[in-house]
């Protein structure tokens, strides 16, 4: 199986030089545990490692508070984006809006937006932040599912590798997103943010042929690196 | 009679999906003036990223005001919900 670098480096090892390439990982965790930050590095790091492209489908957060946020971090993605290296879909404004829902419906506007994104950069990598924004507008699992099983045969076939972030806020929430989650990933990575203090965490609780190490490695947030696993003594 | 004006945004103004909300909107609107467009996003794909459709088929009213956005093959469409007055409008 190949694989493709987050650009985190103890993560990497840990799971053996990546994630599955061409495949979907889901990166899930309750609020400001890091998901965000987990996306970008791993586009970021894509660019400037390996030099591959990447789509960034903004649903929350506008383009620009992404961009402001990033840059805090000392990263600039702006400049990537001049380069053609990465490549925005924000559709924020769009979950403002109000709509009803009548019948059967599909993801097929977002699906186009994605394919345009891929071919107009050629990009390897795509991050989608958040499938719980996405559920909270179109909250029908089966549609959902059915979206991202079609965006997943269509980024395989144009060797893309792609991150879903699921943010995970009570227990009903969590039932209904694990029965997308578990139905259409390869990978699941969890992020958390302990209440009272202490390490953040980062653990593997999927993977693709189940070759992977078991546990929680501790993390911290820092300025020009991102997430930093914390070396264990 | 009302006098409606709709956009429709399908993927494939052929496909049987695309037909069977035209023919929705039809029955919904028996009686009333309609004026349609319909838009297909494969023929101008631009038009998704331009408006950020995420889901389709998406129907927009924009007369009688207040405009309103109704994702779906409309087949639980009343017309009470397109003649709806929005106390924001």
């Amino acid at each position: 199986m190949s694989k493709i670098p987050i650009g985190i480096e103890g993560f990497d090892k840990f799971c053996k030089k990546g994630i599955p390439e061409k495949k979907l990982t889901v990166v899930m965790g309750p609020p400001r545990s890091g998901k965000t930050i987990f996306g970008v590095q791993f586009l970021i790091r894509g660019i400037l490692i390996s030099n591959e492209p990447g789509v960034f489908i903004t649903l929350d957060e506008n383009q620009e508070t992404v961009i402001s946020k990033t840059k805090e971090l000392g990263w600039d993605i702006s400049e990537h984006v001049n380069q053609g290296l990465w490549e925005f879909i924000d559709v924020s404004s769009h979950f403002k809006d109000d709509f009803e829902i009548s019948g059967d419906f599909d993801l097929g506007g977002l699906l186009l937006q994605i394919q345009m994104a891929v071919r107009k950069i050629k990009a390897k990598r795509i991050v989608m932040d958040s499938l719980s924004v996405l559920f909270s507008k179109y909250p029908d699992i089966e549609t959902i599912k059915k979206g991202i099983l079609q965006l997943k045969s269509w980024l395989n076939s144009y060797s893309v590798t792609s991150l879903i972030i699921d943010e995970i806020d009570g227990e009903i929430l969590k039932k209904i997103h694990s029965e997308i989650i578990n139905k259409t990933s390869d990978s699941i990575i969890k992020l958390q943010n302990p209440l009272k203090g202490g390490y953040r965490t980062i653990e593997i609780i999927k993977y693709q042929g189940n070759n992977y190490l078991k546990g929680k490695l501790n993390f911290t947030i820092q300025k020009n690196q991102g997430i930093v696993i914390v070396p264990i003594d | 009679m009302t006098k409606f004006s709709f956009l429709l945004f399908v993927m494939d103004k052929n496909c049987s999906k695309s037909i069977k909300t035209m023919e929705n909107l039809e029955k919904v609107c028996k009686g009333h003036e309609c004026n349609l467009t319909i838009l297909d996003l494969k023929e101008n794909p631009k038009i998704a990223k331009s408006l950020s459709i995420i889901a389709t088929p998406l129907l927009i009213k924009y007369l009688p005001k207040p405009s309103k956005q109704i994702v779906g093959d409309l087949s639980t469409l009343e017309i009470s919900s397109l003649l709806q007055i929005n106390s924001e409008a």
